[in-house]
């Protein structure tokens, strides 16, 4: 999974951070490179679109009232070095004394996890990237577009892939990604006593951290 | 790309359909968007970036439809605005009349510390006015909003209002900076609820994720 | 495995067909051509042309860059465009990942059939300016299609 560019929306619709990460998988340009205006009115429509997506929820579901099961299953090491992490089951939690991060380790998180995205916009597969959004408790959006592309074409034998469902796995391993990520700005942009709240942030630190991440994944 | 500009404010333009809104900021935005985004998710944006005290500021300007059928999203969008512009046509009483329910949209779905402005436009139709200027004035002073009046041929008014409302609201952040640091040095005696949300209550901003 | 509904818009951005099913165990249930889906069918639309303008502001290279579907945490909109701008729309559980497929069957083989080769039909479904602008209302009511549509979906609709 290549991810093209990140975005962090805040809760009311702002985009407060935007990178594209080119090099990897990215080999033709874009046609019309889009301007910081073209940014941030694609981050504002995604906000007005997934307020209507979730105004949209089909009768069928609504009548039913289906548990559906939010939970997001652990994937370990997503864009964090393998190696540290095994420094850290073998070593305790002493490497990470003294050190600003994250008090949950080198992972940052070991456990499952509830999505908060329930009914708004999730993921947009197209025929050239797909879009995943992870949705914090407090609204906060994070964004990456993917280079993956999802397959369109529906296997013949569905029972063999079952439990493998390509789509969905992607959708997990983005919320981990995107997760890691929260983790990230929780970190280095709220503990920033120069950052004000909800603007755009510019923290060569988080900076630093996400770029080490993407690296890692790709 | 994303350090091009250090504060970004949200705008919020309301008013009854047909007022005009939508021309009232044409010359003043960045570029000319054709894109026709508010009849289908109800709303269109704006972007306007100025220079503050040496900061590159983003104005971004959202622009509302009045339809029906985004009643119940226009909470999302009222969420975490800096500022909120209702629009009355001079021409028109009922758009006049809508102010008040606007004003009650505004006390359900916005912040109380928000910054408000009316404006009645057309102003150049003077022989079809039928909401005096005096009236119109007596209202804002009574609900504590400026007011003025404009009209498509002259609107560089509203643009001045704009950058005195980028201005304010750029103050008031700066206030409640020192306003949470002198919370934090006190050490949270007396004013232990110190506000980390900037101006923005926590209750408004779980309300509406769901 | 399950759909929930059936949308078809013309190049105007009125929706001409609307079929909803209201129970997952029964086929049968729901409504077509829903007066009270038509806030809906604009929502729904609105929705896929917002999604589908960003799809294409972030297209690369020299191919064109198709939208395929949009998920949430409780559905997953499938949309299928043809060359001359009609929207097939297929709403199924989040978990479906593709119903391409079934919607290119739907546009080549009923749609074609029984409403662009039907004499009967109308070239356009919008009639004059106003309709043209998403003020549309006719709708597609021809019987063998919609009879063939259902045959189509509905061993889908509780799968």
């Amino acid at each position: 999974m290549a991810i093209q560019s990140l975005l962090i929306v805040n809760k009311s619709g702002g985009l407060i951070y935007h990178r594209n990460f080119t090099g990897t998988g990215s080999h033709e340009q874009q046609k019309q490179p889009l301007n910081s205006n073209d940014y941030l009115i694609l981050a504002s429509t995604l906000h007005g679109v997934f307020a209507i997506a979730s105004q949209l929820t089909p009768k069928a579901l609504q009548l039913s009232q289906t548990q559906i099961d939010y939970t997001i299953p652990y994937i370990p090491n997503l864009g964090t070095s393998s190696g540290a992490a095994n420094a850290t089951s073998s070593g305790g939690r002493g490497s990470n004394i003294g050190k600003l991060g994250s008090f949950k380790g080198d992972d940052f998180f070991k456990d499952s996890f509830t999505s908060w995205n329930k009914s708004g916009l999730r993921q947009l597969c197209t025929d050239q990237f797909t879009m995943f959004i992870y949705q914090t408790m407090s609204g906060l959006k994070f964004i990456a577009i993917s280079s993956t592309v999802m397959p369109q074409r529906q296997d013949l034998n569905p029972d063999r892939n079952k439990n493998i469902n390509p789509n969905n796995l992607a959708i997990q391993v983005a919320d981990n990604f995107l997760r890691k990520v929260y983790c990230l700005y929780s970190d280095y942009v709220m503990k920033d006593p120069f950052y004000s709240m909800e603007m755009p942030i510019k923290s060569d630190l988080f900076e630093k951290k996400v770029n080490a991440m993407i690296d890692n994944i790709s | 790309m994303n350090s091009e500009y250090d504060y970004l404010f949200k705008l919020l333009l309301i008013g009854n359909s047909g007022v005009g809104k939508s021309c009232l900021l044409l010359r003043f935005s960045d570029d000319t968007y054709t894109n026709d985004y508010i009849s289908t998710i109800g709303v269109d944006f704006k972007i306007k970036t100025v220079e503050l005290d040496g900061k590159t500021v983003k104005l971004q300007i959202w622009d509302t439809a009045g339809q029906e059928r985004f009643r119940t999203i226009t909470s999302s969008y009222y969420r975490g605005s800096h500022g909120i512009i209702i629009v009355y046509d001079v021409t028109d009483q009922d758009s006049f009349d809508g102010v008040k329910m606007w004003l009650q949209e505004i006390d359900r779905y916005a912040t109380s510390t928000v910054l408000k402005l009316l404006v009645g436009n057309k102003c150049d139709l003077e022989d079809k006015r039928v909401v005096e200027y005096d009236v119109a004035k007596e209202f804002a002073d009574s609900n504590k909003m400026p007011f003025l009046e404009t009209s498509a041929l002259n609107s560089t008014n509203v643009e001045e209002a704009f950058l005195t409302m980028a201005r304010q609201i750029k103050e008031s952040m700066n206030q409640q900076k020192m306003e949470d640091s002198n919370a934090a040095s006190k050490g949270g005696d007396k004013n232990s609820n110190v506000n980390l949300t900037g101006g923005q209550s926590l209750t408004n901003s779980s309300s509406g994720c769901c | 495995m399950a759909i929930y509904s059936f949308w078809i818009f013309d190049k105007h951005c009125n929706c001409i067909f609307d079929r909803e099913w209201t129970l997952t165990t029964n086929s049968t249930s729901g409504t077509t051509n829903s007066k009270q889906n038509q806030e809906t069918a604009k929502l729904l639309y609105g929705m896929i042309y917002s999604l589908r303008s960003i799809t294409q502001k972030l297209s690369r290279g020299l191919n064109k860059n198709e939208m395929r579907s949009i998920s949430t945490g409780k559905y997953r909109v499938h949309t299928y465009c043809t060359a001359s701008g009609l929207w097939f729309v297929l709403l199924s559980d989040f978990k479906q990942q593709s119903y391409s497929q079934v919607l290119e069957y739907i546009y080549s083989s009923i749609y074609v059939t029984y409403v662009a080769n039907n004499l009967f039909s109308p070239y356009d479904f919008a009639e004059n300016e106003d309709e043209m602008r998403g003020q549309g209302f006719r709708k597609i009511t021809n019987r063998r299609f919609i009879d063939s549509l259902e045959n189509f979906l509905s061993p889908l609709v509780g799968q």
